[in-house]
């Protein structure tokens, strides 16, 4: 299967630090690892959650478990390097997002959050935007829907496209 | 902002949760929510970075390794810490 993998500069895993070889060989959890443990990636509808500074297309192999914010695999490899990705024109996306909710509802937490996010990095405004969301539409679930638009954003940017 | 967001921790919560992270002991719920709170929080990253770093040193430092002057300072110091008890 292919899917997503946000890693940091350097083919880096944010959370363990395991650098990835860019060579297209294959990484396997180690045998018999709880659930969980295995190698974590993104279908297109995760990607806002875990936005990081570099993007791959990666190869999944091996029963796939798929949850609510990520999928799991035992074996994967780095197919591409994703360099259309432009955190500062996703940045601006949320800054126009986060415009619109404070013209929409003019409050002053709202505009609070279209000043603020203009001086953060990706993955803070991503998060911004998804709180200002909930600000300007009174729901919870406003959250998750901001994140599922700025994944369709960055599907869109990035012409990225599931493949199985 | 904290307050809005559904089923996300706050950083106090995750200074909590930070120990248990390290060491495995997580739920597989609770530490997605952990590390998608890490994703956007620069704080929370350098907690992490910090205690992670913590433990690595304090790991390799035996009573042997102590210089007779360390060893007479941290024994003071337990023993003002248990007078305080």
């Amino acid at each position: 299967m292919i899917a997503f993998k946000w890693l940091s500069r350097g083919a880096i895993a944010p959370f363990t630090g395991f650098r990835w070889p860019i060579d297209g060989s294959w990484v396997s959890a180690p045998k018999g690892s709880p659930a969980g443990s295995g190698i974590h990636a993104c279908r297109i509808a995760d990607l806002a959650w875990w936005i990081g500074e570099e993007l791959w297309r990666v190869d999944l192999e091996g029963p796939i478990l798929e949850r609510e914010t990520q999928i799991e695999a035992p074996r994967a490899r780095l197919l591409e390097h994703v360099t259309a990705w432009n955190p500062a024109a996703f940045v601006q996306a949320c800054v126009a997002r986060t415009e619109a909710f404070a013209a929409e509802s003019p409050t002053a937490e709202l505009a609070e959050y279209a000043d603020f996010i203009k001086t953060l990095d990706a993955p803070t405004a991503s998060f911004v935007a998804s709180v200002a969301a909930v600000a300007a539409r009174g729901t919870k679930q406003a959250f998750a829907e901001e994140r599922a638009w700025q994944a369709r954003w960055l599907a869109r940017a990035l012409d990225l496209r599931e493949e199985s | 902002m904290s307050s809005r967001v559904p089923d996300q921790p706050t950083c106090r919560e995750i200074v909590e949760l930070v120990t248990d992270y390290l060491e495995g002991r997580l739920s597989l719920d609770a530490r997605t929510r952990l590390e998608q709170h890490l994703v956007y929080c620069d704080w929370c990253r350098v907690y992490l970075e910090q205690i992670r770093q913590t433990i690595r040193v304090a790991g390799s430092v035996s009573e042997a390794s102590l210089s007779p002057q360390a060893r007479e300072d941290l024994v003071r110091l337990f023993r003002d810490w248990k007078g305080k008890k």
